[in-house]
């Protein structure tokens, strides 16, 4: 009795073993990095091929990830390019109840978050703290309750005269946001929220360059975000849901709009600081963007953000 | 060992084996927030974890946008098992602009940008073989959570 009793124990730990193996060859990777990694290097004029396979297409490497850079970026960059404060063109958070499903929440913690950045940046403590109720609120909402918890917006109130100390906050609270998402398998909700605050912080960079007089360099800042709208399709695309998919669609569409949009580049070699060891990138570009392709941005862009927050 | 340990100690193992992926992504997680996020300060990381799990001989791209004026730091930051990992920055024609292995495998690198454009951060761990200990019977392949962290200078 013993000896079959040993039996059956060594042949279910020799199949414990075997599933042991097989499940961490299969699943070592995790879902968050499957749904990312998706599509091949391109031009990021081209548009991403969502049916490229991966093992084919990728000969030099294996996994291929884009990032987009955040609302507290693009906000910092349209600042320095000259742009002012305006409240005017934030999403009000009177519209918060409007938002029930999942996808609207998720786009719309990105809006939501892409206006607390630009008053972060800009300092305007009143409607820092009202935007960061506003993110709260829907980050609650889609479950998310370590990103913008109440210690959190403890922390906001006792850093509301540090600007550097609440734009660390404001960014760990993105980073905790996206966390949580890719450990819980949503992947594709993360995805919606970095295309919302991409979206508001391009939104409201057109609003305020037909507010500024000398508006050159936020209209070269607009003309740039057509590189980062390719590398936005691309991620979005690997996830194949439906709720992106139509998102994906509006970007498409103005991803036609901004492909009149010429950038030229002037190659020279990058120079390192002896002092520092920084390197420059010396490189240098021209945009080239018409007022009628830039009436035609500012309005596709009006159209898709209509969408999302009403 | 008993009878009892010893029908309990498959299942034991099972169970470990199904939990270990989950654990793994959130220790994953982890590590990138206490060991990594901490270094990437003073500069401002965009919000987006960009965390994988490789093993030796594996290697991972990452695509993003740097702005014009800017200053930035790419840092890439991996558990101790995949000490040797190294990163390339390359341009969009694969142009190599950055290599890590020629700064005595520095794990960060620092600089500034004149000109809106896409960069392509490789990062890539060596295969077995360039190890001392690689050939040696019974040795595994090393595996372990690679972040991959991009910070702005405000």
């Amino acid at each position: 009795m013993i000896q079959k009793v040993n039996n059956i124990g060594m042949s279910f730990g020799r199949a414990a073993v075997a599933a042991t193996f097989l499940f961490y060859i299969g699943g070592c990777t995790p879902e968050g990095e499957q749904e990312v990694a998706a599509e091949k290097i391109q031009d990021p004029t081209e548009e991403a091929d969502a049916t490229t396979d991966n093992d084919g297409a990728i000969n030099k490497s294996g996994k291929v990830f884009y990032t987009i850079p955040s609302p507290l970026e693009l906000t910092s960059i349209i600042k320095k390019a000259g742009a002012k404060y305006d409240n005017s063109v934030l999403n009000s958070t009177k519209n918060i109840s409007n938002y029930v499903t999942e996808t609207s929440q998720a786009l719309n913690l990105g809006v939501y978050g892409a206006d607390l950045s630009y008053a972060s940046i800009f300092e305007q403590t009143q409607e820092t703290i009202v935007y960061f109720a506003a993110a709260h609120k829907l980050a609650d909402a889609l479950g998310i309750t370590a990103a913008f918890g109440e210690s959190t917006i403890e922390r906001v109130q006792n850093n509301l005269n540090n600007r550097d100390s609440l734009v660390a906050i404001i960014s760990d609270s993105y980073w905790e946001t996206d966390a949580y998402l890719k450990e819980n398998k949503r992947s594709s909700i993360s995805g919606l929220v970095v295309a919302g605050g991409w979206l508001e912080g391009l939104y409201i960079s057109t609003k305020l360059a037909q507010k500024t007089e000398n508006n050159e360099g936020i209209v070269s800042r607009i003309g740039e975000q057509k590189l980062t709208l390719s590398n936005l399709i691309a991620m979005l695309r690997s996830f194949e849901d439906p709720e992106v998919t139509e998102v994906v669609a509006d970007l498409k569409e103005l991803k036609d709009v901004f492909a009149d949009v010429e950038i030229t580049y002037t190659r020279q070699a990058p120079t390192t600081d002896p002092e520092t060891k920084v390197m420059t990138l010396n490189t240098t570009s021209t945009i080239n963007i018409s007022a009628e392709v830039l009436a035609s941005i500012t309005e596709k862009v009006d159209d898709i953000r209509t969408k999302i927050v009403n | 060992m008993n009878i009892k340990t010893h029908k309990l100690l498959p299942l034991i193992v099972l169970l470990f084996a199904l939990a270990a992926p989950v654990v793994s992504y959130g220790q994953c997680k982890g590590f990138a927030k206490r060991k990594c996020l901490p270094l990437l300060k003073p500069f401002i990381h965009n919000g987006q974890l960009n965390s994988t799990t490789l093993m030796e001989g594996e290697s991972a791209e990452l695509v993003m946008t740097f702005h014009a004026g800017q200053k930035y730091r790419v840092m890439v930051c991996a558990q101790p098992s995949l000490e040797n990992i190294g990163f390339k920055m390359m341009d969009m024609d694969r142009e190599i602009i950055f290599d890590s292995a020629e700064q005595d495998g520095a794990k960060q690198w620092d600089f500034n940008v004149n000109a809106t454009q896409q960069m392509i951060i490789l990062v890539a761990v060596p295969k077995p073989g360039k190890h001392a200990s690689a050939n040696l019977p019974g040795t595994m392949v090393q595996s372990g959570c690679v972040a991959l962290l991009v910070g702005f200078q405000d």
